[in-house]
């Protein structure tokens, strides 16, 4: 029995100790997020979102420049023919609608962050919890007549999904995380007074202890969709010979 | 932490898209460039009428057909409890946001909900005892159809933790059938744009 004495007694005291430190933690973290982070490791994380950017950047940059070669023949070709150029002008057309180019507009940009944790929180985020806040907004966006919507950085079309996968939020299959930066382009005025409306989702938002910031702005930039669009299952209904 | 986590993360996933897409860029140029040097204009001329349609199929701007899903949904018949709110027991615009929102996640391709397509701008609306869908009014009963692997959209929706499963927990009508064909009418009007230009690429404000 005295030989295990000695290891109860550490074991207590290690017990002990991991209760101060957690508790200790845990105040820290209600007042200063962050300030606990081991800053090597904070460092290194730092580093390689730097670098993904970078590899992100440069992926980028070779796309730009292949689609403007392309770009390039397509419309040599199409100083010769006009049946070629109305073609290209309707392609130009339709990808807008589809959400297929980079847009930019009088717009709006709102950002949502969680409110600050209580003695009632659980450590999860309220906005990813209740991601059905976003969808909602962003229908009302469309109410007001947006004519392009982004939510950090994911262009929003018809088939945009946004679901709790994990512990993300997956917007377009891409998982994201609060502060939400919402755009959107259409009419300023508009767009604010149909959110900003008493009793409407704005409102109910800061009622929840949300972060809201709006900015109405003469011009934003929306990017385009980013993944591969292509129907498998949809087939065009062809109408007999349309010319 | 877990910023940083999500952060890295989604731009992994960003680089793969784009990735994908440089790949489709080059073997497309590789073609454009040998029909140019050819002066193959009838095949140039085909190819980028095929990418139009292709454009107007994925913008919603085309009558479409294949497997896929019917949902038929109302009310509940079921008397209220006592003291229960009467939303309970009637169809909200968010359950009609939610549904689309699970067909979508489980790969919808199209939809249209009574009659009307679902396209980029699309919203819908209550507005007292209607809702309105592409700015026209409709009531209840909705019939959603959606286009895309019918198994994994009546299971999205019909799954234990389903909204389906929860709508009809409610009492509910909910009915899905999957179909061998479903026919989605096009989105009816001009895409036309007020406020939003096309911005080309590395273009500065």
């Amino acid at each position: 029995m005295k030989k295990y004495s000695g290891i109860i007694m550490v074991g207590l005291l290690a017990l002990l100790i991991g209760l101060i430190v957690s508790v200790q933690v845990n105040t820290t973290q209600g007042s200063d997020p962050g300030g606990l982070i081991p800053l090597a490791k904070a460092q290194g994380l730092e580093a390689e979102l730097k670098k993904v950017r970078a590899e992100k950047e440069a992926a980028t940059q070779r796309l730009i420049e292949l689609e403007g070669l392309m770009e390039d023949i397509q419309k040599k070709k199409a100083e010769e023919d006009s049946t070629l150029k109305s073609i290209l002008n309707e392609q130009e057309k339709y990808k807008m609608a589809a959400g297929l180019v980079e847009v930019k507009g009088s717009g709006i940009i709102i950002t949502l962050d969680d409110p600050e944790p209580d003695e009632f929180s659980d450590g999860y985020s309220y906005l990813m919890t209740n991601y059905e806040l976003l969808l909602n907004l962003v229908n009302k966006l469309k109410d007001a007549g947006a004519e392009a919507i982004s939510i950090n950085g994911q262009r929003i079309i018809a088939t945009t999904e946004i679901s709790l996968a994990g512990d993300n939020v997956n917007i377009n299959t891409i998982p994201t995380a609060p502060p939400y930066q919402i755009k959107a382009i259409g009419n300023p005025d508009t767009i604010e007074a149909t959110i900003t409306i008493r009793y409407g989702i704005i409102e109910n938002l800061k009622k929840s202890g949300v972060h809201v910031d709006i900015v109405k702005q003469g011009e934003i930039n929306i990017p385009r969709y980013n993944g591969i669009l292509k129907f498998r299952y949809a087939q065009p209904i062809v109408e007999e010979e349309k010319e | 932490m877990d910023e940083y986590r999500v952060a890295i993360e989604s731009e992994k996933q960003s680089i793969l898209q784009i990735e994908e897409r440089i790949l489709e860029t080059e073997n497309k140029l590789e073609e454009y460039k040998e029909l140019a040097a050819e002066d193959k204009d009838t095949d140039l001329f085909s190819d980028m009428q095929n990418k139009l349609d292709e454009y107007k199929l994925v913008s919603h701007s085309t009558a479409v057909k294949g497997e896929g899903v019917s949902i038929y949904l109302d009310d509940a018949t079921r008397a209220l409890m006592e003291e229960e709110p009467v939303g309970n027991v009637l169809v909200h615009d968010s359950d009609l946001l939610t549904i689309l929102n699970d067909l979508y996640g489980a790969g919808a391709e199209a939809v249209s909900v009574n009659g009307h397509r679902i396209a980029n701008g699309s919203s819908i609306s209550c507005s007292g005892y209607t809702v309105r869908i592409n700015g026209q009014f409709e009531a209840r009963p909705f019939r959603i159809k959606a286009i895309g692997a019918s198994d994994r959209l009546a299971s999205t929706l019909l799954g234990p933790d389903g909204y389906g499963t929860l709508l009809k927990d409610y009492g509910l009508i909910f009915k899905l059938n999957m179909e061998e064909e479903v026919e989605i009418p096009a989105f009816p009007e001009e895409h036309s744009y007020r406020y939003m230009l096309i911005r080309k690429e590395g273009e500065t404000n």
